[in-house]
């Protein structure tokens, strides 16, 4: 017998103990058998394998084993945990949760910004809106001693001024709070700088009040002056130049020199025109009409007659009044700008904006007064009637040198 | 030259009881199926006990099948046995978990050791109220003869050892081997035989001694 037909025999021996052999192979392996001793033998060996393998131990399934999977198959079928009667309850609402989940966080993100804009949205509007929306009753209080044309015309400014800061504005905010609050909305635009809580706008708001239970009329000049207003330009809308010019008079009519060096420098040539008053205002007016020219005399001569208006409202609030003798014998900003401006080199183009501020704090004029309100409304803390005092050192003069002055 | 079988396997005796049982269960019957996991319960657990080899962990394997047949008990065609298609879910659980322990630190075999010890100790105690109590020369050759099949069976691969456990322990045929481990019969018959001649020559000098 081949060693090819031997293995073939000898993997039937398997199936022909086991029984599974058809007959003709099974003759065929028997035929093997009788001749081979040791396919006997073999046989013998697979016989005492598969006797031994039946032979090992059985256990018997426990009662126990099978509460513990019925147990199984009840916990998974009430609690939904992994498995058959679990799983048919879970998977059709598994997308549910996911689509419930998703449009949770999507309706929760859009809530939360909703809400972050809407505390924001008050904050957005510039000063001149806020001047004509008075969003508060005090500040509506105060509004009122404000004419419509200064409001209107604090609009104007808000548009006409640049949409971008210049970048000499910054160092100009670290000099003067008061300067850089109210100049902060007209550079920035939208800025969203929370005023404080007890802002001075409380303060002049009940100052305006007080003054209107005890200031009831206004002086006829004061309402000619409003007349004129209407039909000029607004202080407020004028360039830093014009309000200089309007607020200067009352110190150089008192003092022959400083007369002498403004009227100087009103002949000299205007601005040129890389003036950095150029950067925050449109630029002045080329020449006024001869009708404007003698409104706007007039109007500087009610301004010079008619007491300042914060002067009222500081009488009627029993504040002691500053001597006006005192503040016109004493030389004004201006004058002392003018006196250094020999020894100055070209200013940056943040202090015609800075000086501007400074003559409107330290000028005893009804400018004056129109911009204290203008603050009020702005919520700007007042100036103290003293400031001027350390405004007008000489030190300081340098820094407020007007660009367009020229050098002597 | 033919010698009976001297320890009869147990056949599925219920077949026609358990397709029965497997056809309301079908229906939702959680009755039927749970007498069907009464009547199968130890034949399964000791399949997963022989092809895992660990007692513990066949226990668990047994729960296992029984709760995936009744995850898949619609799935079921009825075209072949409810216990052949309930072996083929043990097995695999099992072979699966073989595999998984051999990539994974071995365990030690004190427990099966144990186990097999408790079994044998009962299998002699149940001899004796038979009156059938094996000499103790017989009984200590049997038990010798009984680890070395253990430590043969530990050798042989996953599938080798699943067709030795339903081929010689639950005596089921070539065909039902077939069924369960979705393999032609041909190869159930060539797989068998090598797994018999490689336990062959485990016990040889066993066998020599006899």
């Amino acid at each position: 017998m081949h060693a090819r037909e031997r293995e073939e025999l000898e993997a039937q021996l398997s199936a022909y103990l086991d029984d599974e052999l058809p007959a003709k192979e099974r003759a065929l392996v028997e035929s093997w058998l009788e001749h081979d001793r040791e396919a006997q033998a073999l046989l013998e060996d697979l016989r005492a394998v598969r006797t031994g393998l039946q032979a090992l131990p059985r256990t018997q399934g426990s009662a126990e084993l099978i509460e513990q999977m019925r147990s199984r198959l009840e916990r998974r079928a009430l609690l939904g945990e992994e498995g058959p009667v679990g799983e048919v309850i879970r998977t059709p609402s598994l997308p549910g949760r996911r689509w419930v989940a998703a449009a949770a966080v999507i309706a929760l993100t859009f809530v939360a910004g909703y809400v972050t804009w809407s505390f924001r949205e008050p904050e957005l509007p510039l000063a001149g809106d806020r001047l004509a929306s008075a969003p508060r009753p005090e500040a509506q209080t105060a509004f009122r001693r404000v004419p419509s044309e200064t409001a209107n015309a604090s609009r104007e400014k808000v548009e006409v001024s640049p949409p971008a800061a210049p970048a000499s504005a910054q160092p100009l905010a670290e000099e003067s709070h008061a300067v850089t609050l109210r100049r902060a909305p007209m550079a920035k635009g939208n800025t969203t700088e929370r005023p404080p809580s007890r802002s001075p706008i409380d303060d002049a708001a009940v100052a305006v009040q007080h003054a209107e239970s005890t200031v009831e009329d206004v002086p006829p000049a004061v309402a000619r002056a409003r007349t004129a207003g209407s039909a000029s330009p607004s202080l407020a809308a004028k360039p830093a130049a014009a309000r200089r010019d309007d607020a200067a008079p009352p110190a150089k009519d008192k003092d022959p020199a400083i007369r002498e060096v403004v009227d100087a420098n009103k002949r000299t040539p205007a601005a040129s025109p890389a003036s950095p008053r150029s950067l925050v205002a449109p630029p002045p007016q080329p020449q006024e009409k001869e009708g404007e020219q003698q409104q706007n005399t007039d109007l500087r001569q009610v301004h010079r007659d008619e007491p300042d208006n914060a002067l009222i409202l500081k009488d009627a609030v029993g504040e002691k009044r500053p001597d006006s003798s005192a503040v016109a014998e004493r030389p004004s900003l201006p004058v002392l700008a003018n006196r250094a401006v020999s020894s100055l080199a070209p200013p940056s183009p943040s202090a015609g904006c800075e000086t501007a501020s400074k003559l409107e704090t330290t000028s005893p004029s009804p400018a004056r007064g129109y911009s204290v309100l203008l603050r009020s409304a702005g919520r700007v803390p007042l100036p103290s009637a003293t400031a001027p005092a350390s405004a007008s050192q000489p030190a300081s003069a340098p820094a407020s040198q007007p660009a367009s002055q020229p050098a002597p | 030259m033919m010698k009976n079988r001297t320890i009869p396997a147990p056949a599925p005796r219920r077949a026609s009881e358990a397709d029965v049982l497997a056809e309301q269960a079908r229906g939702g019957d959680m009755g039927a199926f749970s007498r069907l996991a009464t009547l199968y319960m130890d034949r399964i657990v000791n399949t997963c006990w022989r092809v895992c080899g660990h007692w513990e962990d066949a226990q668990d394997l047994a729960q296992e099948a029984f709760l995936h047949a009744v995850q898949g008990i619609s799935s079921f065609q009825g075209r072949s046995g409810f216990y052949t298609w309930l072996f083929r879910i043990a097995v695999n659980l099992s072979i699966a978990h073989r595999r998984k322990q051999a990539r994974g630190p071995r365990l030690a075999p004190q427990g099966q050791e144990l186990d097999w010890d408790q079994n044998h100790q009962a299998a002699k105690l149940v001899g004796r109220t038979r009156g059938q109590a094996p000499q103790p020369a017989e009984a200590l050759q049997a038990k010798e003869t009984q680890r070395i099949l253990l430590a043969g069976l530990e050798e042989l691969d996953p599938e080798q050892r699943a067709m030795i456990v339903l081929r010689d322990i639950e005596d089921l045929d070539y065909r039902q081997i077939a069924e369960v481990l979705d393999v032609p019969v041909g190869t159930v018959k060539s797989r068998l035989h090598r797994a018999r001649m490689e336990l062959r020559a485990r016990l040889k000098p066993a066998l020599g001694e006899e």
